[in-house]
This record gives structure tokens, sequence and C-alpha cells, in this order.
């Protein structure tokens, strides 16, 4: 543990002011802690520096949106859009995430270590989503490219209008959207799952990587043109 | 048949000898191959040209569109095009049956480029009323006037100071040509005002070129970043746009090169998608979020502005105020776009001069006129419909097709083709050549400013010293459409 670390309590303080002290102090210190989050909204938002950051409890809406560099860990769960639009980095989420995880990412990665909400993943370009447990409906909407990984059940339309990407899926698909397919898995997908979850200790069997299967999109233009 | 195209054969076929005539409009600069250069029949963006024994004939007038790049690119000035006044068969017309007839051999919807161009109440059907003796007329010649607007100083540490109330809207890199977006940049810098990004991301030279820029924010999210929004002046939340309101968007993979690849940050040659709404605004406490999520991203440095097509103008601009926007821009159905079915431009939206009392009216309602400040879109050409916005209720305005026109388009409706014959609405590196950014960015500019010396005359003349105190009591309707759409008197009343 790094002995340079930064403790910002938020329990008086304003979203704007408890970034502004994030910002501040990111390039400052190795470890910023935030302590009483209260589920506040907007935390660590739109933060280029590399830095670890700890957040103390749950967050709202938008933790860590546009992050670029940095690894946040949440100890509890955070609201709607965790990680919006992330370009890099890493969000690890103890508990569990509301809707909207990882929309829009175009890089990084985001765990989440139990259940997620509907829409994951949704018009992500790149990178990577884990979810430990289950994902709602509509996982992966518009979903442009990246890679998401459902290790319990998939709710309904799944995969709604795909163009790009891959959605991995250890337990039961209710139903899949437009242009969504489901196919068996392959020893470079495996390869590739491994690498993926190796480093967030699931504690998989090797029979349980191959028993997934993945989403992908049935066609590159569906909608429009030839 | 709208236009009639008119080629002289004695005239096309004359003086090919002469060295460089077609220099701009030819892109093999090879003098031997002059007397077949085909001009016409290589220009014409609807196919009107057929070659004929070795000849271009204007044979399939009716697909003319009345865009006239045949005509502005002959190097012999063998052609001319006239416009005929349409028949008087109303329903049934000839356009009519012509666009039945297609749509029952192709089975395809129409789309075209360009916002509205049906007849609707404009801001032709208002006047300025001159100042006399009741109030007197300020001289153009001797005494100032001020045209200087603070945009989105609500919340915003920086609002947006500009020297004239005509800003560049929003019009996308992948869209335009790289080109055509750094004269947008340079001509906003000439004239003191602002650019756009579009969706389509931010270049590093436009952002280098333009003095303001304004990064806008669209449901697909391309090239949205931290440094993206933290690199622009102002951050504008796209909801909709007056051409094609209420519709989402499909960037065919062609048009997506390696360098449309690199700042929309997606794959190059693959497709893009932009859905119909934002995903995650749905609702009215949606938007109020996301304008705070973006103002904390931007540290509450750039006003935040929310853009919708006119549609329900008073309930959306209420809606946006509340949720704490420094700037809502009203796009009206004359608004523009690169590409949009015909049916939805022509017959979805209301038009602009509706559009900007309705939000007028809805700020003043909620007592926030002070403090949101209201742009208004589409259709907008001159001093006089800069000043008649403003009037209406406007802080300033957004120009799009008009600032493409001042770069050289003829608004042959065809951008969505990607092979502009000016250079602007294409990445076709040939045909990109033809623009020159640097002289186009100067006719931008001048365009502009002169704009802004019609709009200051306007204004001096109805007795006033600064282009934002003219008033809707300055205004008086020539139709009784105009009148009841905006509430201006009619006339001679």
């Amino acid at each position: 543990m790094t002995n340079n670390v930064y403790e910002i309590d938020l329990s008086k303080i304003t979203p704007r002011e408890a970034n502004e002290s994030i910002r501040e102090n990111a390039s400052k210190y190795d470890k910023i802690i935030l302590k009483n989050p209260h589920s506040m909204h907007y935390l660590i938002a739109g933060l280029v520096d590399e830095v670890d950051i700890e957040v103390d409890g749950s967050a709202g809406y938008f933790v860590g949106t546009m992050n670029d560099k940095a690894n946040i860990k949440v100890n509890g769960n955070v609201g709607w859009f965790g990680g919006d639009n992330m370009t890099g980095g890493k969000l690890l989420i103890e508990g569990s995430a509301g809707d909207g995880v990882g929309q829009g990412i175009y890089g990084g990665e985001i765990l989440v270590r139990k259940d997620a909400g509907a829409r994951t993943g949704e018009i992500m370009k790149n990178g990577n989503i884990i979810i430990g447990g289950n994902s709602g409906f509509m996982t992966g909407i518009f979903m442009m490219g990246g890679c998401i990984v459902v290790l319990g059940n998939l709710g309904k339309d799944v995969g709604e209008s795909i163009i790009r990407g891959v959605i991995y899926v250890l337990g039961e698909v209710e139903s899949l959207g437009k242009n969504a397919n489901l196919i068996d898995i392959d020893d470079e997908d495996k390869k590739k799952l491994k690498g993926l979850l190796s480093k967030y200790d699931f504690n998989l069997s090797s029979s349980d990587y191959d028993n997934f299967r993945k989403i992908i999109p049935k066609s590159k233009r569906p909608f429009y043109g030839k | 048949m709208p236009y009639n195209v008119k080629k002289d054969s004695f005239l096309c076929n004359r003086e090919f000898s002469r060295p460089g005539c077609c220099w701009y409009k030819c892109d093999i600069k090879d003098e031997s191959i002059c007397p077949e250069c085909y001009s016409c029949y290589n220009n014409c963006p609807h196919n009107v040209y057929e070659i004929i024994n070795n000849e271009p004939y204007p044979t399939h007038q009716k697909n003319c569109i009345g865009c006239r790049i045949c005509e502005e690119m002959c190097p012999n000035n063998a052609i001319n095009v006239y416009a005929v006044s349409d028949d008087r068969r109303n329903v049934s017309s000839y356009d009519d049956m012509f666009e039945i007839k297609r749509k029952s051999i192709e089975g395809s919807y129409q789309v075209k480029s360009m916002g509205a161009i049906r007849r609707i109440p404009t801001f032709d059907d208002l006047v300025i009323i001159p100042a006399q003796v009741s109030r007197p007329p300020l001289d153009k010649y001797r005494e100032p006037c001020f045209t200087n607007v603070t945009l989105g100083d609500r919340y915003a540490e920086h609002p947006l100071k500009l020297d004239t109330p005509i800003m560049i809207g929003a019009m996308s890199f992948g869209a335009l040509s790289k080109e055509a977006k750094l004269a947008l940049a340079l001509g906003s810098t000439y004239a003191g005002t602002a650019s756009n990004t579009g969706e389509g991301g931010m270049l590093k030279d436009e952002r280098k070129l333009a003095k303001k820029l304004i990064a806008q924010y669209a449901s697909g999210r391309f090239g949205v970043s931290a440094d993206y929004l933290n690199n622009a002046d102002a951050i504008e939340i796209k909801i909709g746009q007056g051409a094609k309101s209420g519709m989402g968007g499909h960037l065919l993979g062609e048009k997506v090169n390696a360098e449309v690849s690199k700042i929309r940050m997606i794959p190059e040659g693959s497709d893009a998608l932009s859905p119909a709404r934002h995903m995650d605004i749905v609702g009215p406490e949606d938007l109020s979020m996301k304008i705070s999520q973006l103002r904390e991203i931007t540290d509450w440095q750039v006003p935040i502005m929310v853009k919708f097509a006119s549609g329900r103008v008073k309930d959306d601009v209420k809606i946006a105020a509340k949720g704490g926007a420094d700037i809502i821009v009203v796009d009206g159905m004359q608004g523009g776009t690169g590409a949009g079915p015909e049916i939805v431009t022509e017959h979805s939206g209301i038009p602009t001069i509706a559009s900007i009392v309705e939000a007028d009216n809805a700020l003043k309602e909620l007592n926030l006129r002070n403090k949101v400040s209201l742009i208004a879109a589409g259709g907008i050409r001159n001093g006089a419909d800069l000043v008649k916005s403003i009037a209406l209720g406007a802080d300033a305005v957004y120009i799009g097709t008009a600032a493409l026109i001042a770069l050289g388009c003829r608004v042959c409706q065809m951008c969505y083709k990607g092979n502009c014959r000016k250079g602007i609405a294409t990445q076709d590196k040939q045909l990109r050549h033809r623009l020159d950014y640097h002289k186009s960015g100067e006719d931008l500019g001048r365009y502009i400013k002169t704009m802004t010396e019609e709009g200051c005359m306007l204004v001096q003349q109805a007795g006033n010293t600064h282009i934002s105190k003219i008033e809707k009591e300055d205004l008086r309707s020539l139709t009784l459409e105009a009148s009841k759409l905006t509430g201006v008197e009619m006339a001679g009343f």
C-alpha cells in the first residue's frame, strides 16, 4: 500500500467541490480515498490523470464518467451510468450497478462484482465490461465494439441493434434483440475470457469456460443500405 | 418541370485552346483533353446530362433541381438554367406525379440534403418599421452601432463573448470535408464569432483556427471524451435538429476514412449508429442530470447549451431552462442536414419565426429570460433575418446552409452522396482539393461581417444603437399567417 494517500470527506461538500478537489490532488498523490460518498452523483467526472481512487461507500449516477487513466474502486454500489463514456482506466464496483453501466465507453475496463441493471454497455465502442452477476434487458443495445462478459443471466432483447463487438454469457439468455445472434464460443474466445476474468478472483472452473456462449451481430449493416 | 436547362452547342465548342480556362473546375490539368471537358456532364449532381455523339446534352431535365453547378462550371458560358413557374394543377402536379411514379418503380423514400424548401411563412413575411419623429433614426454613417453579445452567463465561469450575434451552426467532420471545417473555423474567427464541431469530434486544426469553438454532444457520442469537452468554449447537447427532428442517423462505413475514424474514435471503414434519442435522456430529469454531468466534467467553466428541433417548443424550452441550461437553441424546420428523408424534412417541425416566439415566451413565463440565452436557427440568410430573429426574441442566430453557400455550395441537396463537386461535403481527396479553405474562410468572414453591417443598418434606421435592442414592436407582418404565428401586428392596422 502506498503512503502517498489523500483523503477527501464528501459529507459536507457539493459534487462540484468534490470534483475540484479530486482534480487538484490527482496529480499530487498516488491514491485518493473518498470518504462518506453517500451515493453522490457525478463523482470523479472527467478526470484525465493517472491515480488510484477508492470510494469508501456507494456512488450515485455517472461515477467515473469520461475517466481516462484512473483506477477507481467503489466499495459499495453505484447508480445509473457508472463509467459512462470512459476512454481508459478502470472502474471496479464491488457491489451492484444501476442501468447503463459502461454506456458509450471507448476504452478501459469496468467490473461489476454483483448484478447490473438494464442496457449495460449501450452504444459502447470499445473496452471491456464484466458483470459478475446478472445483467438486465437490452444489454449491449446499439453496441459498436468492445466486449461484455456476463457470468449470470441476461434479460430480454440482448444485443438489440448490435453492429459490432461481442457479449459473452455463462447463464441463460431470456431473448435476443434485433440483429443479435447467439452462438457457441471457440478456443480463441476461451483464451480471451480467461485473460479477462482471471484477474478478478471469480474462481471459474475449466468446464465453466466451456459453457460460455457469445452474442454477436448477424449483420454489420442490418438497417440501412447494402 | 421546374427548371429548363439550355446548352448552346456553338459556345460549348469554342476556344478549347484557352490555357487554364477552367483550372479550378478541372481536376486533370491537361489541355489536350480540353475539347472533351464534359464539365457539365461530370459535375451535375443530378444526372441531367447525357453524352450524345461525343457531346453532353441536358436530356434529363426533369432531374434538374436548379443548383446551376453546370452553369457555373462551364468554361465557355454555354449553359443557362431557367426557373419555370409551377404548373397550376395543384394536387397531381407534374412533381406529384413524377414522385408517385418514382416511388412505384424504386420502392424507396426520397433522401435529400439541406432543409425544407417548400413555401412556409418566413422572415420575408415580416418587415422592420423605420424610426421617424416618434423615435428618431440613427445615422449609419456617423453614429456607432454595437453588435457584441455575451451568451451563457447563467452558470458558466466563461460565457461566450462574441463580436457579432451570428454563429456557425453544427456541421460535422465526416459530413463535411476537413477543408470545409477549417474554412468554417477560419471564417468564424475573422468575424469574431463561434463555430461548432457538429457530431463528428474535433479536428486539431479546427480547434487551432477557431477562436471560439462549440463542441456538440449528440446521441452517438462520437469522438466524445473529457479532453474533447474541455477543449471547447461551450458544449451543445443536441436533442434534435430542424431538418430531421426525432430521427437518428447511420453513417456508412464507406465515409469513415482514416481521419474520420481517428476523431470519431471508431474503426476505419465501420458504420456508426446515432440513436434517435440520447439513451440516457428520455425525460426532464434526465436532461437536467445530463447538464449537471457535463458541467462537472468541464468544471463549470463553459456554457452548457441544449439544441432542439422545433416541435413542442414551449415545453422543451421550459424543461431545458429548468434543468439548468445556459443557452437554448431552437432549430426551425428550415434548418439543414447532410442527409434526411424528404418527407420528414418538408413535413415535420414548425417554421423558425414561430419557434423563436414560442421559446422566448416560454423563458418569460419562467422568469428566466434574462438568465438563459436563446439562439435561433433555420433558414437565416442576411442581416434582415438576423435582426428579425432578435426582434422576435433571440439573442443570437446560427447560420448553416448560408455559411456553406459562402464557401461555394450551390445547394444541390446531394451532400449525402459524398461526391460534392465543390469539395465541401466529401472526403474524396481530388474533390477536396477544389476547396481553398484560406480563401473560403475569408469569404465566410466577409459574409458574416457584411450581414452584421446589414443588421446594424436596419437597427439604426429603427432608432437603436445596439443590435440586441431591436424589439418585436419594431416589426410588422405582411401576411396574416406570419402575424398569427408570431404575434407581430399586421402592417397598416
